[in-house]
């Protein structure tokens, strides 16, 4: 719903840019001190949990953020019992726990993160994921016999089944075709899903995207809790900021990490916690 | 004895003396029966004793007892003068011929030639429709906005947008009236056209200050729109054939001299130019809008008439039958005009205002409608008192009653399925908004006159509603609600309501110059939720509530005004100031559109706004027009926003410049030319960039905002018309070929900051095969072109 608004314009401005121009042009900007970026998953998966800190970049600079490898990061249970030191990882520039955690579903967690004696928190909740009793495809032509129209050609994949928790719940679908994540804006926009329109069971809730013949298609579909899922809208708004008059003005999204010795100096980014479920489907033809 | 005698006799000569009488009437068009607004009628031999009509044709003034000749003239019109010999009431109408189309009377003003320096009024502007339509527009359309944008103290918040913003006022803070009924979205596609067929408006006037106590409900200007009444006297058509849009108006006598029908509409058809966009996904869409203006009066007698207007307007916007949206405005007005006697007038108004949008998602599994709207029903009664020639009286009073229903989502099943979106509602929102005023127009000596007033205004906010109560002096967050308090039908939620005190001063140096001062306070008790700057079709209104309180906005005015050349030439210069109170701006990233508790998402705070206005205009000869510049600052402070410090609102724009010419070549040929010049607007730019979740992403620093500028905007329209022959004496027409951005200068609509592959910001991997480098940059969007139109234009009478 949060993002009809982003299609309305979209809509209206593909008919516009039609007659209308774009260039780069020169804009001399200033530059701000370096922020620490912090990006990380806990997932309840039996796994090594990960996290990336990095530093980031004047806006005209080309390549890839700077590690920062002198983080001391620890995860912790809601009662502050430490589960996992983690260490850095020189040849991927992540940290990530000693062994393989594996996290309750239900239970509360705390990443802190130690950065030049300051000490920065995220807390989040492992939820209990969806059901999914089946997903299945229908081609073009089926939709289309169904009365159905759609965007693009091939196939379109629908799930069934019923959320577990209660209130409103949102949730990251994450959808590799052949092996590689689709990682557009559009993609990413279209990947983050809430429950609040929508009742307890569902049937026949499309999946976004359309997939060819062929494509092996891997879903992951992870729970967020409220402060993520308001993260990544935001930055999705961000990401679309054309900074035109329809648009707000631009803010940073509102992260989840908390700066506890210095509420002034937030990081950028997010930690997610998630429990996560996985399924693979290939498309075949009918024929 | 004789003494007494004298004295007797010096009283009885006194009063017979001093015995003054009421001459009344209307003034109106000699051809098409059409009332003349602010036409003047005086006594030839002291034209200090008259006075202009209303917005209703009707004027009122005594006189001693004796022989007059009384002259009635209004600009375009041939003057006319009567004799008359006073020794009772008089009840005189007046019926202007226009004037055969003269190279000296081009002009750009519809009031008395001195008007800017002799009346009390200042920081308003009246713009006669023919000039409206003279001026060259975006695609030929004909924009009443887009003009009143070349005025001093009114900006736009963007190229293309109708929205305005006058005196650093948001473009919701603008009371826009057609025939007296509220318009609460004045435009057609997101801003690029307005609502209004210019075709059926005969008056346009803005207040930018100096409101009079008759106007409330909004914080910087009164657009007042009065529409065409109709040919009462003959059967009259008009129209024209533009490159994007089409329109007829058509003007019916039902009774000659008594009644009237008028009728007049548009559509555009941009969508047939969609189909030959190369993106098949651009050639199915649908993209227009149409509207449709009414007007039918009545003249019962010379003491009552009845009229009945309406509007209706719609835009649609779709992709094939998977997504619609649409939305539009309809007002209703019926209005009573009646004569107490010749110095009492009385107009009674019933009014309806309806705005509402709605989308369709057509997804399998997951379709819905989203319909969103608010209407407004309206009575008012507004008496013009002539008390003497030295006062009138203005009072009356007004009650609205509000419904808001921001938000009522349906699922929509397919015909394969049903859909998994459930059925969702928002609390709708009642009001009821009352208002009592008074005001005097005061001619003090000859050289002082003022126009004052107050106005008390008040606000209810109703049930059924249901309120969040939150912690004492903890944010208003969900996590700090501590109880929720329902109110029934009709309960009182909460009431503002305050005075409103209005002041305009106007004293003459000599016959040629003038200065004047004005006060007004304003209350605003409806704003719109958004972020943006430019309006939106689901833009929200929201009325004060029990959390969020009616927006107080106070202004003072100074100005300098002077004629040459026998009012050839006007120059005025005007200072403001203009402070607001309980300005709410929208916290970072929080949700409007569907949030019942909105006062979770706002922060309260202040704006203030200064500037000088300075303004040259010819209003007479061969060649008109006017160049404008206006020197201005607009801030706010809002808590939660900027770490608390001022900062400048978005619409910002130190210096504004608009030049606007006509000039008559011949009987047949006429030219016409705009130049504008705006600083570029504030905005706010990255200073970093960082990657998340594998999106290159902008870093701004949320201490500052807009303090960094767009580039500076400026554009050129020509436009040359020309009379054709016509073989029929009653059918004219004519070619209007005019250019829009002659200069091709590309005004950025946007700046973007993105990545971009191969230096190409249109880059299409599809198109252009893979790509070779990718880099951060910013992405300049501009609009439009150069943009050539030409539009047919005829009228048969």
């Amino acid at each position: 719903m949060k993002a009809n608004k982003n299609k309305i314009l979209s809509l209206f401005f593909a008919i516009l840019l039609s007659w209308s121009c774009q260039e780069i042009i020169d804009v001399d900007l200033e530059q701000s001190k370096t922020n620490l970026v912090i990006e990380g998953k806990i997932e309840d998966e039996n796994s090594l949990q990960r996290i990336k800190i990095s530093q980031s970049l004047n806006y005209y600079d080309t390549g890839e953020m700077k590690p920062f490898s002198d983080a001391d990061i620890s995860l912790l249970d809601e009662n502050d019992n430490l589960i996992s030191q983690y260490i850095y990882n020189p040849q991927d520039s992540f940290y990530q726990t000693l062994d393989s955690v594996r996290l309750e579903i239900g239970s509360e967690y705390k990443v802190q993160i130690v950065v030049n004696e300051e000490i920065l928190v995220a807390k989040g909740k492992i939820l209990e994921n969806p059901t999914l009793d089946s997903i299945y495809y229908l081609s073009e032509e089926e939709l289309q016999n169904l009365g159905q129209q759609v965007i693009g050609e091939g196939y379109f994949m629908f799930v069934n089944g019923r959320l577990n928790n209660e209130g409103v719940e949102y949730f990251k679908l994450d959808v590799t075709v052949n092996d590689t994540l689709r990682s557009s804006r559009g993609a990413l926009s279209n990947s983050i899903l809430t429950s609040e329109f929508f009742g307890k069971e569902f049937r026949a809730l499309p999946i976004p995207g359309s997939f060819k013949e062929k494509d092996s298609v891997d879903l992951e579909l992870y729970t967020l809790n409220e402060d993520v899922y308001q993260y990544y809208v935001e930055f999705i708004n961000l990401l679309f900021n054309d900074g035109g008059v329809f648009s707000p003005p631009p803010v940073n999204p509102t992260t989840n990490i908390e700066n506890i010795t210095n509420p002034e100096n937030q990081p950028l980014g997010f930690i997610q916690f998630s429990s996560v479920q996985k399924r693979r489907l290939i498309i075949n033809s009918r024929d | 004895m004789q003494f007494r005698i004298t004295v007797l006799l010096f009283f009885i000569t006194s009063t017979l003396y001093a015995q003054k009488f009421t001459v009344s009437g209307y003034v109106k068009d000699a051809g098409s029966g059409e009332v003349l607004i602010g036409a003047t009628v005086v006594d030839k031999t002291q034209p200090g004793n008259g006075m202009a009509t209303n917005i209703y044709g009707y004027y009122s003034f005594e006189l001693p007892k004796g022989e007059y000749t009384l002259v009635a003239s209004y600009v375009g019109y041939s003057t006319k003068e009567v004799k008359v010999d006073i020794t009772e009431n008089v009840a005189l109408n007046f019926n202007l011929d226009q004037e055969a189309s003269s190279l000296q009377e081009v002009v750009v003003s519809a009031t008395r030639s001195d008007e800017n320096v002799s009346s009390v009024k200042m920081s308003t502007e009246k713009l006669q429709i023919e000039r409206i339509k003279s001026m060259p527009a975006l695609f030929g359309e004909v924009d009443i906005i887009k003009s009143l944008q070349l005025l001093p103290g009114v900006s736009t918040a963007g190229e293309g947008t109708s929205g305005m913003f006058v005196r650093g006022g948001s473009s919701d803070q603008n009371l826009i009236l057609l025939d007296e009924a509220t318009v609460y979205n004045a435009s057609h596609l997101l801003g690029f056209f307005s609502v209004f067929n210019p075709d059926a408006v005969k008056n346009v006037e803005i207040y930018k200050g100096g409101i009079p106590a008759k106007y409330g409900g909004r914080i910087s200007s009164i657009l007042d729109i009065q529409m065409r009444e109709g040919n009462n006297q003959q059967f009259q058509a008009s129209g024209g054939i533009g490159s994007i849009s089409s329109r007829l108006t058509a003007e019916i006598p039902i009774v000659k001299d008594k009644s009237s029908l008028l009728l007049s509409g548009r559509r555009t058809y941009a969508d047939v130019f969609l189909a030959f966009a190369k993106d098949e996904n651009i050639r199915n869409n649908t993209l227009y809008f149409y509207d449709f203006n009414t007007k039918f009066n009545y003249r019962f007698s010379d003491k009552n008439k009845i009229f009945v207007s309406g509007y209706f307007g719609r835009d649609k916007l779709g992709f094939q039958d998977l997504f619609g949206f649409d939305w539009g405005n309809t007002t209703f007005s019926t209005r009573w005009n009646h004569l107490f006697s010749e110095k009492l007038f009385l107009n009674t108004t019933l009014l309806f205002s309806n705005f509402d949008y709605g989308f369709d998602v057509n997804s399998a599994g997951a379709g819905f409608n989203w319909n969103s709207g608010l209407q407004e029903y309206n009575l008012k009664m507004d008496f013009d008192y002539f008390l003497n020639n030295n006062n009138t009286l203005f009072f009356g009073a007004n009650v609205i009653y509000h419904v808001f229903a921001p938000a009522e989502i349906t699922s929509q099943e397919s015909s394969s399925q049903e859909s998994n979106v459930q059925d969702f509602n928002l609390q709708n929102d009642f009001a009821v908004e009352t208002a009592l005023y008074l005001s005097n127009q005061h001619t003090i000596t000859d050289k002082l006159s003022m126009e004052y007033g107050i106005r008390y205004s008040s606000f209810a906010k109703i049930g059924p509603d249901s309120v969040s109560i939150y912690q004492n002096g903890q944010p208003k967050r969900p996590e700090n609600e501590i109880r929720t308090n329902a109110y029934g039908n009709g309960d009182l939620v909460k009431h503002y309501g305050g005075f409103e005190p209005r002041v305009g001063i106007r004293y003459m140096v000599n016959s040629k110059t003038s200065l004047k001062a004005s006060y007004n306070r304003m209350r605003q008790y409806l704003q719109v939720a958004s972020n943006a700057t430019a309006g939106f079709p689901t833009d929200r209104w929201i009325p004060a509530d029990y959390h969020i309180k009616p927006v107080i906005g106070d202004q003072v005015a100074l100005g300098y005004f002077r004629n040459l050349q026998d009012n050839a030439w006007e120059i005025s210069v005007e200072g403001y100031y203009k402070w607001l109170q309980n300005v709410v701006d929208f916290l970072p990233g929080e949700d409007v559109l569907l949030n019942d508790r909105i006062e979770t998402a706002v922060a309260g705070g202040i704006a203030w706004s200064y500037g000088a206005e300075f303004m040259l205009r010819k209003n007479i000869g061969k060649t008109t027009g006017w160049l404008s510049y206006t020197l201005s600052r607009t801030q706010r402070q809002i808590e939660g926003v900027a770490n608390g410090d001022p900062y400048l609102a978005r619409y910002d724009k130190p210096h504004d410049i608009s030049l606007v010419l006509s000039h008559k070549f011949s009987e047949r040929l006429s030219f016409s030319g705009n130049w504008v010049y705006a600083t570029g607007a504030a905005v706010s730019f990255p200073e970093g960039r960082y990657i998340m979740s594998g999106q290159n992403i902008p870093y701004y620093d949320d201490s500052k905002r807009n303090t960094s500028r767009m580039p500076d905007f400026h554009r050129m329209d020509l436009g040359l018309t020309y009379e054709l022959n016509s073989r029929w004496k009653r059918y004219s027409h004519e070619l209007t070929l005019s250019f829009y951005n002659v200069y091709n200068r590309k005004n950025p609509f946007s700046i973007e900051f993105r990545q971009v592959k191969n230096e190409d910001p249109v880059y299409n991997e599809e198109q252009d095969g893979p790509a070779t480098s990718t880099r951060p940059a910013a992405v300049k969007t501009a609009l439009f072109g150069i943009i050539p139109s030409v539009t047919y234009n005829f009228s048969f009478n």
